[in-house]
């Protein structure tokens, strides 16, 4: 990192200096003509411009706070070694648990099932094509929940603004349609929905859920 | 401007207001330049009250912004070389971390991770010139203003830094295109 290289000179040279900030659109406009006048001749700053510009949303994306919060614990875990458990289980009759509740609790939560079963409605068709799918039981941790497609002109930080403001997480794409699949919390989902759609960058914030295609 | 002329007025309400606008910024700036996040509560907090203590020496030559990050960004640097004094941990560089492996995730995990480490290995000075630029969305000019140094070196990190990320990266991002 220490090595000092001459970037002045050459249009190539200030074009390849400053294609960051063509790129965050923060250039005075004499310098943004440049690069653009520039762009238009050199095939090499072209594809340097898209690599940059798919480096720089995945810098804004970074989920810096959890992940690297998380790298850090982590590393304590492992210097403190693995976790002391009790060595042996606690005989039944001298864990705390009053021995009232311990034979009261089954029965208790027999005597519910029993009434459950009672107020189903006889003969109605049981649900047995159904599957159940839990969260759980998701390829990953959080999938994501709800598709949102942007402008293809909108900036940036217009896009985090609105995921932020919605409470959603990236979890995956640009999907081949230039979608990406977000996270939100399920209990808010309608409302962070109906508050993307109102979104001017946005084009479409749709709700999906496991199991389904986006 | 009107909320931060009541700062100096020293209206305490005024600047828990301000505090709150500041403190993600703020926050995401210094875990990306420090990653140490009790470091960054420390710094957070002596950025906030130089700002509070010392509201009547901003001169309005930059923005505002770029004044509190200025002052962010040198106590960020103060707090690195106490902290590396104190312990140095010398093996930080060369340990493997045992957390997933990029290739078990998802894509999106897997740069994420990718690019996390890749950021870890350039210096703090260098991270903060790509956080400024590709997270805050700030020009070279304004900076250099916050970094102290001439725009010349802050294009010369900003160079080195995406050669780096890039090479790291060349898999996985042309993948990703």
């Amino acid at each position: 990192m220490a090595e000092i290289i001459r970037l002045r000179g050459s249009p190539h040279e200030q074009a390849q200096q400053l294609l960051p900030w063509y790129v965050n659109g923060t250039l005075e406009a004499d310098e943004a003509a440049m690069v653009e006048a520039h762009l238009v001749e050199c095939a090499e700053c072209r594809a340097d411009l898209a690599a940059e510009q798919v480096l720089a949303r995945e810098v804004a994306a970074l989920p810096l706070d959890v992940e690297h919060a998380w790298s850090m614990l982590s590393d304590r875990i492992d210097a403190a070694g693995p976790p002391r458990r009790l060595a042996e289980p606690v005989p039944f009759l001298r864990r705390k648990v009053a021995i009232g509740w311990a034979l009261g609790g089954p029965l208790a939560a027999a005597a519910a099932a029993v009434a459950f079963a009672v107020t189903l409605t006889p003969g109605a068709p049981s649900p047995a094509g159904e599957t159940y799918r839990a969260l759980g039981s998701a390829p990953t941790a959080a999938p994501g929940n709800a598709l949102v497609m942007f402008r293809p002109d909108a900036r940036d930080s217009d896009l985090r603004a609105a995921l932020t403001k919605a409470g959603a997480r990236v979890v995956d794409g640009p999907t081949a349609s230039g979608a990406y699949v977000v996270r939100i919390a399920p209990a808010s989902r309608t409302q962070a929905l109906d508050g993307l759609r109102a979104t001017p960058q946005i084009v479409l914030a749709e709700p999906i859920d496991p199991g389904s295609q986006p | 401007m009107a909320l931060f002329a009541r700062v100096v007025g020293g209206d305490r309400a005024a600047f828990e207001e301000l505090y709150r606008l500041y403190h993600p910024r703020l926050t995401r700036f210094l875990l990306n330049l420090i990653r140490r996040p009790t470091l960054v509560e420390e710094v957070l907090d002596d950025t906030m009250m130089v700002v509070w203590g010392r509201a009547d020496s901003f001169n309005g030559a930059s923005k505002l912004s770029t004044w509190i990050f200025a002052i962010a960004y040198r106590k960020a640097m103060r707090g690195l070389k106490r902290q590396d004094e104190a312990v140095e941990d010398k093996d930080a560089e060369n340990r493997v971390s045992d957390a997933a492996s990029p290739e078990d995730a998802s894509s999106r995990q897997r740069i994420n991770a990718l690019l996390m480490r890749a950021m870890d290995e350039l210096s703090p000075a260098h991270r903060a010139v790509v956080d400024l630029t590709y997270f805050h969305d700030l020009g070279y000019r304004e900076i250099a203003t916050i970094l102290e140094c001439p725009v010349d070196t802050v294009k010369t990190r900003m160079f080195h830094a995406r050669r780096h990320l890039r090479r790291r990266l060349s898999g996985a991002l042309t993948d990703w295109i």
